[in-house]
């Protein structure tokens, strides 16, 4: 019992996605993590490493179960042997995206498969390594992690030994008291009827039809001349160390750009992720959840200027840090842990947003290798919730800037696809 | 208020926010490398607010006053109100 990892607020609500898009779509709720690799590496060392790596993490084969007294938790059967899927297989530059999404749109084997790895070969000798992941084990910094373990392991920096021991030492999750939960959902709900209920909702026609559609990515890797170009101006307009609220700002842009609606007085809404662990990354804090959630409002007005955009995207993200938003958030979604499964993924599943985006920061791999082949970029592909069905990423490379657009069939076709990159060089500017 | 009490105080404060000890972090270390980004920032700001009474979100703050703990410090001391 002791040992038990307890789901907190924001593990039960990714739990409730994951429930709501498998009934929908067949897919969960699911991401990929891409390792452009210089060269291919040893096809069968791979294997064998990674079969080894998988027996350090019982958690790999566990799945969400409920104590007697209803506290949802990460039940591991016992003597279980965890084990990672891993596929090979060639594939040509111009069948690269496809087989990308064909991949991430693929529901995993049963219900305690959560990782699955495959590599990649192209014809010019190098690889993509694809990491595939269930949200309710892995945020994109846990998956980010999981995969420097991974190359620590390899190069015999880490011995399973290491790991096994780091592993006990995990910090085991307990959900904040009642009391505690009732005052923050109080909070809570004040920015959320700020932001969200009191706000009329912009959103693509598209996005409300054929739930069943597959997710569909735009990426954009920008080079380091770009890159450099790109932070000089956040830095220049959003201020220094400001990047995530550009990085709002190009979403929001993008989504102007490419809305096909008559904008009328409709606001953007949109629920942004943000990594609440500081900088630090460990074995003890790699798995499950630890994102909460800001709110944001974007009227039209404020979307048509970038300086102002800015400005009410750093002032709401200042509001809502001093009113302890995103900490109301994981409380009152704690308390949403007593509700049925099938009623609560009833609610997420509703509208709340326009679009959603999430900022991951720069990659614990940059600048690594893994089996001598150096890692040249990360990019992260997230499958998108139906309802939602447009959502916006960010991550960093070494000096590098992706820019992930991930969507439903139909919400964006190939002009879309111009217009986020006119934006994207606008923003460089 | 003097310009070391200000640095004592957001020395301690960042410590926390980036899962340092107040011993490891030099004040003169720019805040990037001490793995500040953009939620550290704000946390720091709304901090500096509590603290201070000060809205640097708003304020217009300089690259240079936000290069490190030290030059931070400097920046809210130059800002407080006469006799804070």
């Amino acid at each position: 019992m002791e040992n038990r990892d307890y789901l907190t607020g924001l593990d039960w609500m990714v739990h409730a996605m994951r429930h709501a898009t498998l009934k929908k779509t067949g897919a969960g709720n699911a991401s990929q993590l891409i390792l452009e690799l210089d060269r291919s590496v040893d096809e069968a060392a791979l294997r064998a490493a990674l079969a080894e790596f998988a027996r350090c993490f019982p958690p790999l084969c566990g799945g969400v179960a409920r104590a007697k007294n209803r506290e949802p938790y990460w039940e591991i059967p016992p003597n279980c042997t965890p084990q990672i899927r891993f596929e090979i297989s060639p594939v040509s530059p111009e069948n690269l995206p496809s087989v990308l999404e064909k991949n991430i749109n693929a529901p995993f084997l049963n219900d305690r498969e959560n990782v699955a790895f495959s590599l990649l070969n192209l014809p010019d000798g190098t690889a993509r390594l694809v990491m595939k992941f269930d949200h309710r084990l892995f945020d994109a910094r846990g998956a980010d992690f999981f995969l420097l373990l991974f190359s620590r392991f390899v190069s015999g920096e880490v011995s399973a030994q290491n790991i096994r021991e780091q592993l006990a030492e995990s910090a085991r999750r307990v959900p904040p008291n009642w009391k505690e939960r009732l005052i923050c959902g109080k909070h809570m709900s004040c920015v959320f009827r700020r932001n969200v209920v009191g706000a009329k909702m912009v959103r693509m026609p598209a996005a409300r039809k054929n739930e069943k559609r597959p997710g569909r990515f735009f990426l954009y890797e920008l080079d380091a001349e770009q890159s450099k170009a790109y932070i000089d101006c956040a830095y220049r307009d959003a201020g220094y160390l400001m990047f995530m609220p550009y990085a709002l700002a190009t979403a929001c842009s993008i989504y102007s750009a490419v809305c096909k609606t008559d904008r009328h007085d409709g606001s953007f809404v949109v629920p942004s992720t943000m990594d609440m662990r500081g900088p630090e990354v460990d074995v003890r804090n790699m798995f499950f959840n630890y994102c909460s959630m800001f709110f944001f409002k974007i009227t039209q007005a404020e979307e048509k200027n970038r300086a102002d955009l800015l400005a009410t995207v750093k002032q709401q993200f200042f509001t809502q840090t001093k009113e302890l938003f995103p900490q109301h958030v994981e409380s009152f979604m704690a308390v949403m842990r007593f509700l049925p499964i099938q009623l609560f993924s009833t609610i997420i599943n509703s509208n709340h947003a326009s679009f959603s985006f999430g900022s991951v920061g720069c990659s614990l791999l940059s600048g690594k290798q893994l089996f001598g082949a150096e890692i040249k970029n990360l990019t992260h592909m997230p499958l998108i919730p139906p309802n939602v069905s447009t959502g916006f990423f960010v991550n960093q490379f070494c000096e590098r800037i992706n820019i992930g657009v991930s969507f439903r069939e139909g919400v964006l076709n190939e002009a879309d696809r111009a217009a986020a990159a006119e934006v994207i060089k606008a923003y460089c500017k | 208020m003097g310009i070391e009490e200000v640095q004592n105080a957001l020395t301690q404060h960042l410590a926390g926010l980036v899962s340092a000890d107040v011993k490891e972090i030099d004040p003169a270390t720019p805040l990037a490398s001490l793995g500040v980004a953009s939620m550290a920032l704000v946390e720091l700001f709304v901090f500096i607010e509590k603290e201070f009474g000060l809205e640097l979100m708003a304020a217009g703050l300089q690259r240079e006053d936000l290069e490190s703990v030290e030059t931070l410090a400097k920046a809210v001391a130059r800002n407080l109100p006469d006799g804070k």
